[in-house]
């Protein structure tokens, strides 16, 4: 990859907040988070790539203390990346049967949500995946909260909306009675901003979308939204 | 050993002598094998590899 000129770029996002991805795309082509709370960084989801400048730039930041990861398809070369910051990756556990590359690094978590910081909290939602989880970040955005979500819930093409399915590239959707549940623990969950795994923003009001997002999306497949 | 890592989601594998043939996370409905096939990549080096033979999936 390296000798292919990849490299990996960072940005700043909002207050303790940063992104970074691999240009040119790689892969799946997703963007991965970084977060400095007092006393606790942690990347969130990962990328295929870890070069000599990001390694430092993120060194420059305060380094990392954990590595967090949504779901299956973000795992990338996080082992390569823990490895190097000599760090824990957090996955849950129903999805364990999805890391192909095994490590001493990675601690499986169980159960519907793990505090990892008091402003950092891992949720468990399913759908996308058994073990799909996104990052409650609760003292983010000024503190009006930020939730990080990979895509188990993806930011669709209108941001103020946001959609759930089982395969995005194969256009799989969930069962409304699964997306009712996921809005129903989103609920409890404190933000107002949404980042999703492609650097795709629900600015403001967030946490409405969602809802707002998982009624549309439940009233359409059970046939009430249209007659087309 | 390397550590190979699929060129079309990204993920990487345990360390292997041989390059794997097929990606277990891309032969599943929530991704989708390359219409080129599979590919895989050294971390360090560009070392690709295509694999467009019919996998036995």
């Amino acid at each position: 990859m390296i000798d292919a000129g990849f490299k990996n770029q960072i940005q700043f996002e909002e207050d303790r907040l940063y992104s970074f991805k691999t240009e040119p795309k790689f892969g799946i082509g997703q963007t991965a988070y970084f977060i400095q709370t007092e006393g606790f960084n942690i990347v969130w989801d990962c990328i295929a790539l870890i070069d000599d400048h990001s390694f430092k730039e993120i060194n420059e930041l305060g380094g990392i203390d954990a590595i967090a990861i949504s779901h299956p398809h973000y795992y990338a070369s996080q082992v390569e990346w823990a490895e190097k910051f000599n760090v824990p990756v957090y996955i849950h556990e129903d999805d364990k049967e999805w890391v192909m590359r095994p490590s001493d690094q990675i601690v499986y978590w169980s159960g519907e949500s793990l505090e990892l910081q008091n402003e950092i909290v891992l949720h468990r939602l399913g759908g996308h995946f058994k073990g799909g989880s996104v990052l409650e970040w609760k003292d983010g955005n000024d503190n009006k909260g930020v939730l990080l979500t990979g895509d188990v819930i993806q930011v669709v093409a209108d941001h103020n909306w946001v959609s759930f399915m089982y395969s995005y590239p194969n256009l799989i959707p969930l069962p409304a009675s699964k997306v009712e549940e996921i809005a129903q623990s989103v609920e409890k969950m404190k933000f107002d901003r949404l980042y999703n795994a492609f650097h795709n923003i629900v600015r403001d009001d967030a946490h409405n979308s969602v809802q707002k997002s998982a009624k549309r999306y439940m009233e359409a497949l059970n046939g009430t939204l249209f007659n087309t | 050993m390397n550590n190979y890592i699929c060129e079309t989601c990204g993920v990487q594998y345990e360390g292997s002598v041989t390059t794997p043939e097929y990606c277990t996370i891309c032969t599943e409905a929530r991704q989708y094998v390359s219409p080129n096939g599979t590919s895989m990549d050294d971390f360090e080096k560009n070392d690709r590899c295509w694999f467009q033979k019919s996998n036995p999936i």
